[in-house]
């Protein structure tokens, strides 16, 4: 038997290779070094070839969601694409939704799917699916590869496409017969087709941006994930601090501008600020920058900024004007929109514009009734946030304790906070955390997770264990479904249906797979628990009891204007 | 018959046709009829005629085609 250093120097050196060789040569050329998969029939020849590939660190997930919520973590956090490896027929369904949260949510990630061999397809074999059919809502680009000499060009346009304009996952679907087959290791470039490279700028634009900017009184910017993507935030910083402008934050967007920095308004939109809502109501230029003004974001859409003229920057050119009205709409990367704008607007003041916001900051409201709960949110978010390292990563589920990280774990960087924002994908937390760990190994990584969200992919404990990933998984277990609760307590008359939600005993579960738990009933538990959780070596769940009925303040109703927003139980 | 005529240029991959019918559907065209031709190995030339909608969601229609990877050229007239 051929050694595997031996076998691989064979196939990498050698004129042709099997496509299932090919593969995995691909995904050396284009940089990759680990794969979140699950093996199947269909996608057997691959993972046979895998030992032979000993460069390429695979993650044995516990179900296919979770590798590519794992991708779409590890992607953030390293800044080049996750890839993920499943088979046919039910590999590729359990995708689905971590496709369509990395779609939404700009995520550069690769899919390999093996398919039924190329005679089979179409004949409703065992496992097989119409992946390409299936995926093509939920994702940038999807190729069926059909020969295996097409295999080296294709997925290196796959991670072309996927990495290239606004960044998405784009899936490669392999039957099985081309992955035994045979084909050339020399295979050239990819077919440069289609193509989408940026336009120039629109200088002309810039210039009518910078005259509207410089006209304003009350300006704000509105920051998204766009300018996370692009690394534009320190000259998003700049532009704030040039144009006196205050800075409002979408859910993805937070971090763009420390928490502390004068200018930073915080979070906009149904769970924002009130002050930040207001001002957007008051202001009269908005300018947005790598957002695509979301329903989550702007409410009520004919009552959104009623004063403002808007200026929308976006890279993808066909998220502007799709929602909100724009004055000016610029098609670009935020880093070099920003830069454009940089070269134009003079240094402006507007007192009396932050002097009124500023008297509008919003009063700690819910002090009063956080004394009466043993475990709040509010306090419990504050005390994960004093106790992890300043440089932590932090991944919110989805639901009230997402919220509750957003609004209170206070950032200082833009790239420590992760969850899955447009889609909205309870379940992403666990594995995208540790696809963050796999993409920084030497910090800590946090998940906040609700109690339903953890009972959707729990299992995925069981690769932290194997793959000893020290991931701290903190749940806030209030018994609840607890956004839908709050939702049917606030819009539903109170008729509270199929929310409540019972939980297996964390700590025992976390023992039968091989972690540490604890359990927090006391605030005076809090504290040791996320101390230990802090040092331990491997993974670890802390099933803190948080107040049962705890609600997330303030809210937009839905299908209301922002103005309209509860700020809390007393209003 | 009145509305907007899309004419699109499309390489021939697996897919293609239903991005551009996927895009159809979502900015809701409403299609009254559609053609696809080919004048070589590599393309199709697709003629997609929608009813009557608002500009500012033809011109969104537009930009949307424009932007699919096996989308090489598009453009749109008034019929």
């Amino acid at each position: 038997m051929a050694m595997p250093a031996l076998r691989e120097a064979t196939v990498t050196q050698a004129t042709t290779a099997r496509g299932a060789d090919l593969v995995l040569i691909a995904l050396q050329r284009a940089g990759t070094d680990v794969v979140f998969g699950y093996p199947g029939g269909a996608c057997l020849p691959i993972y046979d070839a895998l030992p032979d590939h000993p460069w390429l660190k695979h993650i044995l997930v516990r179900h296919e969601q979770g590798a590519a919520h794992m991708a779409d973590g590890y992607a953030r956090v390293a800044g080049r694409p996750g890839v993920v490896m499943v088979t046919s027929g039910p590999g590729a369904t359990n995708l689905v939704t971590g496709l369509a949260s990395a779609y939404m949510d700009s995520i550069p990630m690769i899919a390999i799917t093996g398919q039924v061999s190329t005679a089979l397809m179409g004949r409703d074999a065992f496992q097989e699916t119409d992946v390409i059919g299936m995926v093509t809502p939920v994702t940038k680009h999807a190729f069926l590869i059909q020969r295996t000499e097409d295999i080296l060009p294709v997925i290196a346009r796959a991670f072309q496409v996927s990495m290239e304009g606004r960044p998405g996952p784009v899936v490669v679907d392999i039957p099985k017969d081309v992955q035994i087959s045979e084909g050339s290791t020399r295979a050239g470039e990819p077919r440069l087709r289609g193509g989408h490279a940026m336009r120039d700028l629109d200088e002309r634009a810039f210039d009518e941006a910078a005259e509207l900017l410089a006209k304003a009184r009350k300006p704000m910017i509105i920051a998204g994930h766009g300018v996370r993507i692009g690394r534009a935030h320190a000259g998003l910083r700049e532009l704030a601090e040039r144009l006196d402008a205050p800075v409002a934050m979408t859910l993805l967007g937070i971090g763009v501008i420390p928490d502390e920095h004068p200018l930073a308004a915080g979070m906009i939109g149904m769970h924002g600020s009130p002050r930040t809502n207001r001002a957007i109501n008051a202001a009269d230029v908005i300018l947005g920058i790598g957002l695509r003004f979301d329903d989550r974001v702007t409410g009520k859409l004919s009552a959104f900024a009623p004063n403002a003229k808007i200026i929308h920057i976006d890279i993808d050119e066909t998220q502007i004007g799709k929602n909100v009205p724009t004055a000016i709409g610029i098609a670009a990367d935020s880093k070099s929109a920003i830069d454009a704008l940089l070269a134009r607007v003079q240094k402006k003041t507007h007192p009396e514009w932050r002097a009124a916001l500023d008297a509008d900051r919003a009063k700690p409201k819910l002090a009063q009734f956080e004394d009466r709960m043993e475990l709040a949110p509010r306090p419990v978010v504050r005390a994960i946030r004093e106790i992890a390292s300043p440089d932590a990563y932090f991944v919110a589920d989805v639901g009230q304790h997402q919220m509750w990280a957003a609004q209170h774990l206070g950032f200082t960087d833009p790239d420590r906070f992760l969850t899955s924002g447009g889609l909205g994908a309870m379940g992403y937390a666990l594995p995208a955390a540790l696809g963050a760990q796999v993409g920084a190994p030497d910090k800590e990584v946090w998940a906040l997770v609700g109690d339903g969200g953890a009972q959707m992919t729990i299992q995925e404990i069981g690769t932290a264990v194997q793959e000893d990933l020290p991931v701290k998984m903190i749940i806030l277990n209030n018994g609840y479904l607890g956004m839908v609760r709050q939702w049917q307590q606030l819009f539903f008359n109170g008729r509270i249906s199929q929310t409540p939600i019972t939980s297996p005993d964390y700590v025992k579960l976390a023992d039968a797979y091989g972690a540490r738990g604890f359990t927090v009933e006391r605030r005076g538990e809090l504290r040791p628990a996320l101390e230990a959780a802090k040092r331990a070596t491997g993974p670890v769940i802390v099933d803190v009891r948080i107040e049962r009925e705890a609600n997330v303040w303030p809210i937009v109703p839905p299908g209301g204007a922002n103005a309209d927003l509860i700020e809390g139980p007393s209003s | 018959m009145t509305g907007q005529r899309f004419r699109l240029v499309v390489e021939r991959e697996v897919g293609a046709l239903e991005r551009v019918l996927g895009v159809a559907r979502r900015r809701n065209l409403g299609v009254e009829s559609l053609s696809v031709t080919s004048t070589d190995p590599q393309t199709w030339n697709v003629q997609l005629h929608a009813r009557e909608v608002a500009p500012a969601e033809a011109s969104l229609a537009l930009r949307q085609f424009s932007a699919l990877t096996n989308v090489r050229l598009a453009r749109i007239e008034e019929v």
